[in-house]
């Protein structure tokens, strides 16, 4: 026995989302960028009169030179804007508030420089709000224009993905040749390790002849158990850093590299992947039941 | 014969008297005439009184007593008589009159039992309205004003009309976006509408849509029926005015212009157009397209253009402030109207012709004659004046924000003040009779007034802004289109006719045709909706006595069909 339950609908409900998001996705360029900018003003229409004209630019905004006129009745906006050099295209779209609350304003009552910009278009633009009069005859109060423009273009990728080849990853045949310098620089740190012991050895024997039995020998043959000695602990020193160092270099090109390749992968999962729609069953006892019921639910899970 | 025998018996009851006293033979009679005198036995008095005659020997004095109480008895029958008479129509009266109460008191039952029924039909009505049954509606409803032909409820009156709506109602589905204006031919077969989504469309009367023009202005998209009905214009997106036949084929077209065509009219003989552009420029054109004339002098985008009644001058309204006057004939400028100082938000000509009034922001209205010149600056508006409007019977009226409606006569004299709402004014106008003026408000009311300025009836079921005011042809109805998705017909007296509530969105305009048979609607969800005038199809249906089937009612189209 099924039951297809809420979990069913929502989930179904969302996949169509889920696709409908992706689809809607490759359809246009990215947005790279939108901004708000606003201008604020005192207006009375039948007075002829626009007073305490103020944008609101910041630093690093991208809509400029913004200024609002009332001439012959109907409101002139003007600004201008900066495009950035992987920027194609702006759309823009006007809000219009008075006293704070929202102006309905008719597409067809706006001329101008609304909607899509394009790059190449002359960056001085203007909009201008027609048939006041015949529509509000007398705004009167204080007036707020939004601008909100979204900046599309060609989105710069920085860990260089091409949604052409396969989603980058750290695979086994990048790792290996970690593993070895790995290994092989372990292994230098443990071959140093003998000779740490081999000089510490022969250092004892050269300690032990000159102190206790100095009889025994002569002056060369403490010198070469010392130079045995000091000639090991090189070795040694040479092995234990610089297989540390070779380790220690290893790891940490291991390391930025996973780094890399998992933000690569994300990056190629945000612009590139299709949206991925799994099924995996669900055996449970739906929510719905209570007390002593029971029952199976078929839950798809993304 | 009753008085005949009693006297006959008095005289034979007297015969055994006589000889044996006259005097007592006198008295005996006259006493017995007395006592029937005071009994109000007139006819026994005067017996007894004329029988004293019959005794002998009476004096002088007897014969005297004996004629005075004759006298007196027979004015006391007359008297009687007449009281008697006098009673008699008094019940007669009393009679009649209850006769008529009770006449009046089973008519009065009849009525309201009429209307109880007229009520529960209507009821019904309403009901069968909102299931979607319009034909059934239609029936009930029907039956329901029938019923009550002379005291039709407010209620009855809406459901017969909103019965029509539902059943009658055609609804024109196509655009996209606002539809902005809407004509019927006179004949009613083709309906043309255009919208902001920049096309026109034009329908049959079942509201099949027959052709689709692109590539028509949104920022005007007027569309003008000519006078011959036979084509319309249109402006095209590309700054031109093109004539269209009927059936969507393009006649002719003007150059196209400098910049957007934001007003445009048509003569009342049909023979030319004028165009006003956002470059400030008019222009007169015939109906190949052809400039006939160049409107030069405005400083600002012209936002209206009128022919004067007789076609014989221009009028062009800019946003620079000012009307311009021209002379049609040649597209001679005549004068600049002068004086305002603020913005013109209404100008019109008097039906005559004679006068011109401008509504201004400076606070005035400006009077002028037919050739421009200034007659009178009408004070006395606190803000703005925002409506101008010449009735044919010589009244004008101003409107402006703060309320105030104020009545002058023809040579702007003050008649009338009237504080018709508490917030703006956004709509004023005359009824084409002349008789009614409404003001419509942001207070989302429109009231009706007299001419003399007499409230005549509010209209306050609107829930948003009122779009859109008109009377119906005969002035007997008016239509209202409002911002709270509905259109509303109405009566004089205030009682809501129709109430169209189908649409999405705003109602943006409404209107009548021009024999007042058809009502339309467009609206801001893209819809258009046309309807039959709901009292000229009760008018039409009644003039069938004999319904055959009541089904029937709905073959009665005003259409024919």
């Amino acid at each position: 026995m099924t039951i297809v339950n809420k979990k069913f609908r929502n989930g179904c409900l969302l996949a169509w989302m889920v696709l409908n998001a992706s689809f809607s996705v490759f359809g246009q360029a990215d947005q790279l960028s939108s901004y708000r900018t606003t201008v604020t003003a005192r207006i009375d229409l039948a007075a002829d009169q626009l007073t305490s004209v103020q944008a609101e630019v910041g630093p690093n905004q991208k809509v400029k030179e913004v200024n609002l006129q009332l001439v012959n009745g109907e409101l002139v906006l003007q600004y201008e804007l900066d495009f950035a050099s992987n920027e194609d295209y702006c759309d823009v779209a006007i809000d219009v508030s008075l006293d704070r609350r929202p102006l309905p304003i008719k597409t067809y009552d706006l001329l101008g420089n609304t909607g899509t910009q394009q790059r190449e278009d002359p960056a001085h633009k203007t909009v201008i709000l027609t048939h006041l009069l015949e529509n509000y005859l007398d705004l009167k109060g204080d007036l707020m224009l939004t601008i909100n423009a979204k900046f599309s273009g060609t989105r710069i990728l920085r860990y260089g993905v091409t949604c052409d080849g396969p989603r980058p990853a750290f695979t086994p045949r990048q790792k290996l040749p970690h593993y070895l310098v790995a290994g092989a620089s372990a292994g230098m740190i443990g071959v140093a390790q003998i000779f740490k012991s081999s000089s510490n050895q022969t250092y004892s024997e050269y300690e032990h002849y000159q102190r206790d039995h100095p009889e025994d020998g002569t002056r060369e043959a403490f010198d070469r158990l010392y130079q045995d000695a000091n000639s090991d602990h090189k070795i040694y020193w040479i092995l234990q850093y610089g297989g540390g160092a070779i380790l220690a270099a290893n790891v940490t090109w291991f390391v930025v590299r996973a780094v890399r390749n998992k933000r690569a992968g994300k990056e190629y999962d945000e612009y590139c992947a299709p949206a991925k729609v799994g099924f995996q069953p669900y055996v449970g006892r739906p929510e719905s039941l209570t007390g002593t019921e029971t029952g199976f639910s078929l839950t798809y899970h993304f | 014969m009753k008085p005949f025998s009693q006297f006959v018996g008095i005289i034979f009851l007297a015969l055994p008297t006589l000889g044996s006293s006259q005097s007592q033979c006198f008295k005996e009679f006259l006493d017995l005439g007395v006592q029937a005198y005071n009994r109000e036995d007139f006819q026994g008095a005067f017996a007894n009184f004329r029988a004293i005659s019959g005794c002998d020997q009476l004096t002088a004095n007897q014969v005297r007593q004996m004629n005075e109480w004759i006298d007196k008895a027979n004015k006391g029958y007359a008297d009687f008589m007449t009281k008697a008479r006098k009673d008699a129509e008094d019940a007669r009266d009393r009679a009649l009159n209850a006769l008529d109460e009770a006449q009046q008191a089973r008519d009065e039952a009849q009525l309201q039992a009429s209307i109880s029924e007229a009520n529960r039909l209507a009821f019904i009505a309403s009901q069968e309205v909102e299931k979607g049954n319009g034909n059934d509606a239609l029936v009930l409803a029907y039956r329901a004003m029938d019923l009550t032909r002379k005291h039709p409820t407010p209620s009855i009156l809406l459901s017969f009309g909103n019965a029509i709506d539902a059943s009658y109602g055609t609804t024109l589905a196509g655009h996209d976006q606002d539809v902005l204006s809407m004509n019927i031919t006179p004949d009613h077969q083709t309906i043309i509408t255009s919208s902001a989504d920049g096309t026109v469309k034009i329908w049959d009367p079942e509201g099949a849509l027959q052709h689709t023009l692109s590539g028509i202005s949104s920022y005007c998209s007027k569309v003008i029926l000519a006078p011959s009905n036979d084509r319309f214009l249109a402006v095209n997106a590309d700054r031109k005015v093109s004539v269209y036949s009927l059936d969507g084929k393009i006649l002719a077209s003007t150059p196209t212009q400098n910049e957007e065509i934001a007003a445009l009219a048509i003569s009342h003989d049909g023979s030319t157009f004028a165009t006003g552009g956002r470059d400030g420029q008019a222009s007169l054109f015939d109906w190949q397209g052809n400039l006939i004339a160049s409107l030069n002098g405005h400083q600002a985008p012209v936002n209206a253009v009128q022919f004067s009644p007789d076609d014989s001058k221009i009028l062009t309204v800019s946003t620079d402030k000012t009307a311009r006057m021209w002379r049609r004939s040649d597209g001679t400028f005549i004068s600049t109207l002068q004086d305002p100082a603020g913005f013109i938000y209404q100008a019109a000509f008097s039906p005559d012709g004679n006068r011109i009034l401008l509504a201004s922001s400076d606070h005035f209205a400006y009077l002028y004659d037919g050739n421009g010149q200034l007659i009178q600056k009408l004070a006395g508006h606190d803000a703005p004046v925002v409506c101008a409007a010449l009735s044919i019977n010589h009244v004008l009226l101003t409107a402006s924000l703060d309320g105030k409606v104020m009545l002058w006569d023809q040579d702007g004299n003050h008649k009338v003040t009237k504080s018709a709402h508490e917030q703006a004014i956004t709509h004023a106008g005359f009824s084409p009779d002349g008789n009614y003026w409404f003001t419509g408000s942001r207070d989302h009311t429109v009231k009706i007034w007299t001419v003399e300025g007499t409230l005549k009836a509010i209209l306050n079921q609107h829930l948003g802004a009122i779009n859109d005011i008109v009377f119906s042809p005969d002035s007997q109805l008016i239509l209202t289109a409002s911002a709270d998705h509905t259109a509303k017909l109405w009566d004089l007296a205030g009682n809501l006719r129709m109430n169209q509530d189908a649409f999405q969105g705003e109602v943006l305009a409404a209107g009548f045709t021009s024999d007042g048979n058809l009502l339309w609607s467009c609206s801001s969800d893209g819809g258009a909706h046309v309807v039959d005038n709901p009292e000229v199809l009760f008018a039409k249906l009644t003039e069938h006595p004999v319904l055959p089937d009541e089904r029937q009612i709905e073959l009665y189209h005003l259409n024919g069909q």
